[in-house]
């Protein structure tokens, strides 16, 4: 199995996808709809895990490596999520949106064919590479989500606000922010919302602590030390630390909910400053994991 | 919070937030000042001390909290504001971090005033020092309050907040007791127990001698691409794959196919015109790789033998007209590895193959593949190894396991718990 497999994989699962999806939406019978849309989720499931196997024989290393191969991983793991989540909590839309999510993977892949390349260094030969990177990529997912929970709820926590008045707050978010912390106001309206977040978050965020903890464990037998302060360990702590913050801000003030979703979705910033800000940082000189991604 | 609450006076009443801002802000400016006055990094003291410092420290929050609990300071300590408030000053500290490009200590000129206050050596500064153990001591303080009383419900809490505990207690008292060093191993010298160290020219005696027996990469084959002349662009085939070199392998690059005619992992050219090459593995060789060029209508129009080059020999590509021409890349490596003789104290040898992501542990020091001659590459004649010895790893890694523990704990129950919680409530509600 090859990238040149991938458009007939690609298209078969996005067909199962979106008959999923159209079917959330279908006035049929709950109990039908949570079959049918079980049924077809699984079975695109099951494809591209089949494709990724293939792919992974055949390029004799896991294909974890490159940003499309990464893609590739990302729309997996979040079909898989939205089927475990869906079936534990029973959120419809949270379906329908990581199969749409997924869907949005794969046709960027599908316009962007990787050039793929079969070789991999030496440092990523171990056998903490394919953990390490699946929790992390599985996390960013989760948290992914979490962050449009927060701006769904933001959305609606500012009911009055205008269009004009939602461009001034886009940009001046941080502004915005500071004031949410300075404010006196309690509401309770988001409690539904924020539950659901929370379920996410914690999820994400025991990812988050296994993929540090692994990198840490890995980084000691590749380079001799299990913390150096490179520059995407740092902020990769740095995001722990903020979801952290969230958790531990919602269990102390039950009644600051407009602050939580705000601390929720500025937390999604630094999960992404991680994730490839940080290459662009100026302490990214020496770091070792700002890899290229082609030759 | 209410009117009253908003009005009372900073560090009058229930500590909360605002306290936990003034003392951040009191505690970056303490660490500026500090590394301002004595221009100098902290220095963890070494074993014993370091170990009794820890324990002191853990026995006294312990003891603070079982009979000072009620004290205002204690009772902030243990509570989220203080945590929460530790988490944002350790955040804003790590923020700098990430950020700032940092420098080695020992290659600062002196009186550099960024450098004095720490802002070019963060990780050893007293600004993340004290952040640090602001950190440290609300988790301390939090750990203390999870596990006294006891309930299992906070298992999974008890072990994370336990396991950061322990990790970064022993991290910062156990950095002083770790010791590592690089140093070059060179091709056929006498075993040796001295080493100079590769950055610092500092020796270190090691209990046992060492001895390079071969430095080897293990390489992947080449890849071949087309090159644009005007730009220096790589061209991918038509297929988007990476063409790696197999024999008799093809492969369509715009206009034209190329075709491995033969192909030699190493080889030497037999004429200063590299118009053959022979097969052989003696140092030096190098990959080279006969090709055929077909155009359009599928007719010859090149055959000829192509290399990558290296530091004795030169490149040689394939010209298919005035914009274009086939280039061989240089081999990237698979694994780089070090077979190495230890003589112990007791009189025996052992031999073994050091590879990066595969160290290996001899009297204490586990000794790591690090580098080699890169302009020589596959021919290096060193090998740049590490040998560390950290003897407090055992209880960091306790650490990790804990927390690793807690972090499934989290996964599974944690939301049952909170679901919990929360029916729980609303049953007090209802009430």
């Amino acid at each position: 199995m090859t990238w040149t497999n991938f458009p007939l994989t690609a298209y078969t699962v996005s067909i199962l996808l979106i008959l999923a999806f159209s079917i959330l939406f279908f006035p049929i019978k709950r109990k039908l709809k949570v079959i049918l849309a079980n049924t077809l989720t699984i079975s695109a499931l099951i494809i591209s895990i089949i494709f990724i196997t293939g792919l992974w024989i055949h390029l004799e290393r896991p294909p974890l490596r490159t940003l499309g191969e990464t893609r590739l991983l990302y729309s997996v793991f979040l079909i898989l999520l939205g089927i475990i989540t869906f079936n534990r909590w029973k959120y419809f839309w949270f379906l329908a949106f990581t199969n749409l999510m997924a869907l949005v993977f794969i046709f960027v892949n599908l316009a962007h064919p990787e050039t793929y390349n079969k070789t991999l260094m030496p440092a990523l030969q171990s056998y903490w590479f394919v953990p390490h990177v699946i929790v992390y990529i599985l996390s960013y997912a989760v948290l992914g989500v979490s962050w449009l929970i927060s701006i769904r709820g933001l959305i609606k926590s500012y009911p009055n606000l205008n269009v004009f008045g939602k461009i001034i707050s886009v940009i001046f978010y941080p502004i915005f922010f500071i004031i949410e912390i300075l404010s006196d106001e309690k509401n309770e309206d988001n409690h539904k919302i924020l539950k659901m977040a929370d379920d996410i978050v914690y999820i994400g965020f025991s990812f988050l602590t296994l993929g540090i903890t692994f990198g840490a464990l890995w980084a000691k037998e590749a380079w001799g030390n299990y913390w150096t302060w490179d520059p995407k360990e740092t902020w990769a702590l740095l995001t722990l630390l903020v979801y952290l913050i969230y958790i531990h801000i919602r269990t102390h003030h039950k009644d600051r909910t407009k602050l939580h979703l705000w601390i929720l979705s500025i937390s999604f910033v630094f999960l992404l400053s991680a994730w490839f800000g940080v290459n662009y940082m100026p302490s990214a000189k020496n770091s070792v994991h700002t890899y290229s991604q082609q030759e | 919070m209410g009117k009253e609450k908003l009005n009372r006076k900073l560090f009058h009443g229930t500590w909360q937030y605002k306290e936990g801002f003034v003392i951040s802000v009191l505690l970056i400016l303490l660490g500026i000042f500090i590394g301002f006055i004595t221009k100098k990094t902290i220095d963890f003291p070494e074993f014993p001390l370091n170990l009794s410092i820890s324990i002191s420290y853990s026995l006294l929050i312990i003891v603070l909290y079982k009979f000072e609990r009620n004290h205002k300071i204690i009772k902030w300590l243990s509570s989220i504001p203080a945590a929460v408030t530790s988490m944002v000053l350790f955040a804003v500290t790590s923020a700098l971090l990430g950020i700032i490009p940092q420098t080695d200590p020992g290659m600062i000129l002196k009186d550099d005033f960024w450098f004095n206050i720490g802002f070019k050596h963060l990780s050893t500064s007293w600004l993340l020092g004290l952040s640090y153990l602001f950190f440290l001591t609300s988790l301390g303080f939090a750990t203390i309050k999870i596990a006294y009383p006891f309930k299992l419900k906070r298992l999974g809490t008890l072990l994370s907040h336990l396991g950061l505990y322990i990790i970064i207690l022993a991290g910062v008292a156990g950095s002083s007791d770790a010791k590592r060093t690089y140093f070059v191993l060179n091709n056929d010298a006498t075993p040796t127990n001295i080493v100079k160290d590769f950055f610092s020219d500092k020796q270190y005696k090691l209990p046992f001698k060492l001895q390079l027996i071969k430095f080897d990469i293990a390489e992947y084959n080449p890849k071949i691409v087309l090159v644009e002349r005007k730009t220096n662009k790589l061209l991918m085939p038509e297929s988007n794959h990476h063409f790696i070199i197999h024999k008799n392998d093809e492969e369509k690059f715009l206009n034209w196919k190329i075709k491995i005619k033969t192909f030699y992992k190493y080889a030497y050219p037999s004429d200063s015109l590299y118009q053959n090459f022979t097969s052989t593995d003696a140092f030096a060789s190098l990959p080279a790789a006969e090709v055929e060029v077909y155009d359009k209508n599928d007719s010859i129009i090149k055959s000829a033998w192509m290399t990558c080059g290296n530091f004795a020999w030169s490149r040689k590509n394939i010209d298919v007209n005035n914009n274009y021409y086939f280039a061989m890349l240089q081999p990237e490596a698979k694994e780089f590895s070090s077979k190495v003789k230890a003589y112990l104290p007791d009189g025996n040898t052992e031999e073994f193959s050091l590879k990066v992501n595969s160290p290996k542990v001899v009297d204490g020091w586990k000794l790591y593949q690090t580098s080699y001659n890169e302009q020589m590459g596959k021919w290096s004649n060193y090998s740049v190894i590490e040998a560390g010895k950290d003897p407090w790893l055992p209880v960091v890694y306790s650490g990790i396991f804990l927390l690793i523990a807690g972090a499934f704990y989290l996964f599974w129950l944690g939301s049952i718990t909170s679901k919990k919680e929360e029916e729980e409530e609303n049953h007090n509600l209802n009430k």
